[in-house]
């Protein structure tokens, strides 16, 4: 069970998210929509530790990652995987080595700093790309791939982080429809037959309602919605998308309106 | 005919703008002026105090000068240019001490070597803690920064003196020297480039749980290595220029022989090692060129 | 479209069956994918290491043959410790008048060695310039040579006007213009050709003289580059003139040399404290008139 209470963050002025607090059982699939800057990736780096909170607390199976510090922060990095809308993969490096560095963390320094990884992880990280389809591509420099291919070896990496929690960024916002669905389907599979966790923020409301069954609307660092796919009505989104603001100064509402419109169009 | 101007209708707002126009002009003019006098000032100030006029060199310079470059000259004649070295007049002859000469700019190219190594490898330890982004500690930064400043800013024949006294006269003192400013020099640029080292790809290896030195090795050196090398490569030409003249004080290599020839008023001989550490220099630096080409090309 | 969006979707997704537990059916399972990742043949797995050998090799030879080995270095640095306790704490020797105006001299020598330099190296500039010399070759020969003499340190410079000139600040000064004009020339060379060709095109269009192109077409161009250029060269002369008072070329350098020779390490502490911070000071300055410049 991941709990986020009360959970706090800001960057200066700007308020990243704003009193989160939320429920999610082991093996859902929730998916994470709101407008651009509305707290969405804020929240996918609270809780995997990328960022720290102001105040809040995260807790994971009974047990509060809040305080963790050095090799139990790391771990729970691990735990708590999370991938990205630009993949953030090394483009200098290939393939295989890039999905290898999911196993850093559990893995000795000195080996790690010489490349080196034992045969056992290397046969794993080959038949996780295979089964992404990425296998004959191992020994490439990841700067030559797709857009897709890349996010597919970055869902290959997180694999190999062996993790309880898989937090997706805008996986697909990147990619042409049919990569898109090509990532979309691995991450479903991911989340239904191993089981993982899944929060996957997500900028198209139809991508959304196909994949996840329970969907989080944001806004403005708030949780503006929680509920099951089927309660999204239309004017459920334009609502999360018109998200009125709570503490910051409205912005001019005519300069709102054309994106309101756009997020219904979807 | 010249056009009529009084007739526009907005009048005043051409005179406003004319007005404006002119004082700026007089603005700009004034700062240069001003400028210009600052500068003059400076020179005639550097003028006083080089004691350039009241200089010891005084009367007779120039025939001295021209009985240096009359010196400086080595005696050759085409008849006997490839004779031995006992015929005057022959390369062998000018170039009388060869081997000797070799072997002190193969010691003068390995302290470029082992300074530019040992230096680099400091230099990149100690960049990762003074980059601004990917520093685990402020002071320690600050504190870092500032050694390298300080490194760059003493001369570097002063350092070679002090460690001549530490180390005796010789090469060890030369590529400590060498280490010490090199270490000032690439810590600053390779620091530099790491502050504007991609974040993503450090984040990468951050979320996946890999502690601060391998989001080091896997999130920095990768994406900069060839920026990296092509510097290291560019100090090592330049220590290498570096390493020639610090023999001129002592510090070992092909400079202890430029000084001995002056030493023994031989300027012809000044020339021949000279000519040959210039060849040295350049040839290397061409290798060294090429390499770089090649790191940085569009392939990488 | 739709068939290779549906094999697309149907190759990989459907094998997402639970992998084998012991680690050889593992590797047996990898290799038959892709048998590279699982054994690297002997000579790729080695090539790493030879290089790596080969450099460590190289620079241990060097250090040999440099004979800087751990006796050197233990007893040289035991030495040093005592030479740093001897430069605590600092003292001016009670020349302090004196040595700021030998720091003041060692500045007026960069300046007037900055000005020579600049001097001779803007005809040498206008002429490897590949947009006002078309010649080729003349070009390329000029850019050779002055590659040849940019490898010459200020250093080696100093100490053949030193014999040449004569002992004082006019051989500083002459060394240092030597050093630069080559380094300046390239510079201002790489200038002119950087500059765009539209703007004097839009100025001689007018109808103006050429006077008048180079004026507005050109100047306002480059100069900004050129000074700031020329100030970062003076920085950096400050410090050559150090050096060349090492070998008789006036300023710092000879009074540094000097209390060095006598061990006086409190005052060459001193000096160099003074001269660190004066080209601290002078790098301010400079660097923030070049940042106006831009």
């Amino acid at each position: 069970m991941l709990e986020l209470c009360n959970l706090n963050c800001r960057f200066g002025d700007v308020i990243a998210v704003d009193g989160a607090t939320l429920t999610i059982a082991p093996g859902e699939m929730v998916g994470v929509i709101g407008r651009s800057g509305a707290g969405k990736s804020s929240l996918l780096r609270l809780i995997n530790r990328l960022y720290a909170p102001d105040s809040g607390e995260i807790s994971w199976a009974g047990q509060s990652v809040t305080a963790l510090r050095g090799k139990a922060l790391r771990d729970w990095r691990r735990r708590a995987t999370i991938i990205f809308q630009d993949y953030n993969l090394i483009p200098r490096l290939d393939v295989l080595t890039n999905v290898l560095l999911g196993t850093l963390a559990t893995r000795p320094l000195l080996p790690s700093l010489f490349k080196y990884f034992p045969p056992e992880l290397r046969a794993l990280a080959i038949l996780e790309l295979d089964r992404l389809g990425m296998a004959d591509a191992a020994f490439k420099r990841t700067q030559f791939l797709s857009g897709g291919q890349q996010q597919r070896v970055a869902i290959a990496r997180a694999m190999l982080q062996n993790s309880e929690i898989l937090l997706a960024d805008e996986p697909v916002a990147s990619l042409d429809p049919i990569n898109a669905e090509i990532v979309m389907q691995s991450i479903a599979d991911i989340n239904r037959l191993r089981g993982l966790t899944v929060i996957v923020n997500l900028h198209s409301i139809d991508i959304a309602r196909r994949y996840c069954r329970r969907i989080i609307g944001m806004s403005h660092g708030r949780i503006v919605f929680d509920g099951p796919v089927a309660a999204l009505t239309d004017q459920a989104v334009a609502a999360i998308y018109q998200g009125v603001p709570q503490r910051a100064a409205p912005d001019d509402p005519a300069a709102e309106m054309p994106l309101a419109q756009m997020a219904l169009a979807i | 005919m010249r056009p009529q101007l009084s007739l526009a209708p907005d009048d005043g707002a051409r005179l406003a703008f004319e007005r404006d126009w002119l004082r700026r002009a007089r603005q700009s003019r004034r700062q240069t002026l001003v400028w210009s006098l600052a500068t003059l000032l400076l020179l005639l100030a550097s003028v006083q105090l080089s004691e350039v006029t009241t200089s010891a060199v005084g009367a007779g310079w120039t025939e001295r000068v021209a009985d240096f470059i009359d010196r400086l000259f080595p005696v050759l004649r085409l008849d006997s240019l490839f004779a031995g070295r006992d015929v005057t007049g022959s390369l062998a002859r000018w170039y009388y001490d060869l081997p000797r000469w070799l072997a002190a700019m193969r010691e003068t190219i390995e302290m470029a070597f082992v300074g530019t190594v040992v230096g680099g490898a400091i230099a990149l330890l100690l960049a990762f803690l003074a980059a601004r982004n990917l520093t685990p500690h402020r002071g320690l930064r600050v504190f870092i920064r500032r050694g390298f400043d300080f490194a760059r800013s003493v001369p570097d024949a002063v350092l070679a003196l002090l460690f001549a006294v530490a180390f005796a006269l010789g090469p060890v003192a030369g590529a400590l020297t060498l280490i010490v400013t090199t270490v000032g020099a690439l810590g600053k640029l390779f620091s530099e480039a790491m502050e504007n080292a991609h974040g993503r790809q450090i984040e990468a290896v951050k979320a996946t749980g890999g502690s601060w030195i391998l989001q080091m090795r896997y999130g920095v050196i990768p994406q900069l290595l060839p920026q990296l090398l092509s510097y290291w490569l560019l100090r090592m030409e330049t220590n290498l220029a570096i390493a020639a003249s610090l023999g001129i004080i002592g510090a070992g290599g092909i400079g202890i022989e430029l000084d001995r020839s002056i030493s023994f008023i031989e300027f012809d001989t000044y020339l021949a090692i000279l000519l040959l550490t210039i060849a040295c220099i350049f040839m290397l630096d061409m290798m060294s060129e090429l390499i770089r080409h090649r790191l940085t090309g569009p392939s990488h | 479209m739709t068939v290779a969006l549906t094999s697309a979707l149907t190759a990989p997704l459907t094998a997402l069956a639970p992998l084998p537990g012991d680690r050889a059916t593992l590797i047996a399972l990898a290799a038959a994918k892709s048998p590279r990742a699982i054994s690297l043949p002997l000579a790729a797995r080695l090539k790493p290491w030879l290089y790596a050998g080969a450099f460590l090799a190289l620079f241990i030879a060097c250090c040999i043959d440099l004979q800087l080995g751990p006796q050197v270095l233990g007893d040289g640095f035991t030495k040093l410790g005592a030479i740093t306790g001897a430069m605590l704490p600092p003292s001016d020797g009670g020349n302090l008048v004196h040595l700021l105006r030998v720091i003041a001299q060692t500045l007026a020598i960069a300046v007037l060695g900055t000005l020579f330099g600049i001097i001779f190296a803007i005809p040498l500039g206008l002429v490897a310039a590949r947009n006002i010399i078309g010649n080729r070759v003349v070009h390329f020969a000029i850019r050779r040579l002055l590659d040849i003499f940019r490898g010459i340190p200020v250093l080696v410079w100093a100490l053949i006007m030193v014999a040449a000139i004569g002992l004082g600040p006019i051989a500083g000064i002459v060394a240092i213009a030597f050093a630069d004009i080559p380094r300046l020339a390239k510079l201002f060379a790489e200038a002119l050709e950087n500059a765009d060709e539209r703007q004097r095109q839009s100025v001689r269009v007018t109808g103006a003289r050429v006077s008048a192109v180079i004026r507005f077409g050109f100047l306002p161009q480059i100069l900004p580059v050129v000074l700031s250029q020329c100030l970062y060269f003076l920085e950096q002369n400050f410090r050559s003139a150090a050096v060349v008072g090492i070998v008789g070329g006036g300023g710092i350098g000879y009074e540094l040399q000097e209390r060095i020779r006598i061990f006086a390490f409190d005052e060459v502490a001193f000096i160099t404290l003074l001269f660190v911070a004066t080209v601290a000071l002078l790098d301010f300055g400079s660097g923030r008139l070049r940042a106006r410049l831009s």
